[in-house]
């Protein structure tokens, strides 16, 4: 659009035109389509309600949080803490979802070995609730198989852990944080982490400084520091 | 592929990779879209906080199916609004209350399955509108707000900014293009 078609289009829009002028304007926007086309846009822009943009306050928190729970399916607290730790982990363990290696199946049979035996604790003192719990069982869990890439669980119990970790190759050994569920007073930290197929190596954090091996984990390997990670074949 | 669409299919590429939390960038940059989709449909607030909400949760989900051949706001557009009109189907199905509206409100926004392209493209255009806003020069897209969304005059613009009458049509003008440019490059 050369400069006076701009010039008439926008005195033509402002409203700054005589009645002849807008006549002679309108032939000339007539005979333009790119004239035509800014009019059009005119309308729309004169019919655009602009306060149905409005977002409230907190609204992008709020979609984030509902993508989360969405993530993390846990079952609402139950009365007594057997049923929560039974229905928590019927959660996990739903067939449809899971498709477990016969080693992961033994060591989740380890885990739930010493939940079903935490209920026979209940009514015991709490010291021995302590020492039962200060068993800590930590594991991994595959729960859904999206091509290449495995989301995958990992669930670690700890009454007097204040954070829990995991770090592994999959995040370049970068601590990803744990989420805390309360049952009854039992911590269980758990967490939905994306991994490409393969083989990889990992390790838990605790507090946020010492570094734990996953004692269930059915391979274990030297770090070359002292230290075993534990591996996982996806 | 302009650069904007490039970045966005890094971010979504990212997303997908396990970067969840970058999700929070295409929520803050679409949510005005999406609540004009909404309250073209629904009038109560809490409804259209709540269907937005869903609307997003939907695409996030949906996110892996995203054909990068397309544009993303185009693609999020069409989700917002076959979501809104599942709702206002099963509203109408429980017979319930569908917000404040008249049932011949209702009629009418239902037989919009009736639109021409070119009615879909005029209504996706002026949901961007508020996107292509943040994308042009801060000046001009003050002087253009005060003038269509606030509708004030010319003179009151100018003893608002202090800047003369002339100096505001032109930044108003430049507004109207740029905005043209931004949202027909989107659209």
């Amino acid at each position: 659009m050369d400069q006076a078609k701009e010039e008439i289009l926008r005195k033509y829009l402002d409203g700054d035109l005589s009645a002849d002028k807008e006549q002679e304007a309108l032939h000339v926007i007539a005979d333009d389509e790119e004239m035509r086309s800014m009019l059009r846009f005119e309308q729309l822009l004169t019919g655009t309600d602009f306060s149905a943009y409005e977002v409230p306050a907190g609204f992008s928190d709020s979609v984030m949080q509902a993508i989360e729970t969405a993530q993390e399916p846990v079952q609402e607290m139950q009365p007594g803490f057997a049923e929560q730790v039974k229905d928590w982990f019927s959660v996990l363990f739903e067939p449809r979802e899971i498709r477990m290696r016969p080693a992961f199946a033994m060591a989740m049979v380890l885990l739930i070995a010493v939940l079903v035996g935490l209920p026979y604790y209940t009514d015991q003192p709490a010291d021995n609730q302590i020492a039962t719990n200060n068993m800590d069982t930590p594991t991994v869990e595959q729960v859904s198989d999206n091509g290449e890439q495995v989301w995958t669980r990992f669930v670690y119990i700890d009454k007097e852990a204040e954070s829990v970790s995991v770090a592994g190759d999959f995040s370049d050994w970068n601590p990803i944080e744990l989420t805390r569920q309360n049952l009854n007073g039992q911590q269980v930290w758990t967490g939905l982490v994306p991994m490409d197929r393969g083989e990889h190596r990992y390790m838990f954090i605790k507090n946020g400084e010492k570094w734990v091996t996953d004692p269930l984990a059915p391979v274990q390997q030297d770090d070359g520091f002292g230290n075993k990670n534990a591996v996982i074949y996806l | 592929m302009t650069e904007e669409t490039s970045d966005e299919i890094q971010l979504i590429d990212k997303i997908l990779e396990g970067n969840n939390n970058l999700y929070r960038k295409l929520v803050d940059r679409y949510a005005p879209v999406v609540f004009h989709v909404v309250r073209g449909f629904v009038n109560d607030e809490e409804d259209v906080q709540e269907l937005a909400q869903q609307i997003f949760v939907k695409t996030y989900e949906k996110l892996d199916s995203f054909n990068r051949q397309s544009k993303f706001s185009s693609w999020l557009y069409m989700i917002a609004k076959n979501h809104c009109r599942d709702y206002a189907k099963n509203i109408r199905r429980n017979n319930k209350r569908f917000s404040e509206m008249e049932s011949f409100e209702l009629q009418s926004k239902m037989s919009q399955d009736n639109t021409t392209e070119e009615d879909i493209e005029v209504k996706e255009q002026s949901a961007l509108l508020s996107i292509a806003l943040k994308q042009i020069n801060p000046d001009y897209a003050e002087a253009f707000l005060m003038k269509y969304r606030d509708d004030m005059t010319y003179k009151a613009m100018a003893s608002r900014l202090d800047e003369s009458v002339s100096a505001l049509k032109v930044r108003v003008h430049r507004a109207r293009k740029e905005l043209k440019d931004i949202i027909e490059q989107k659209s």
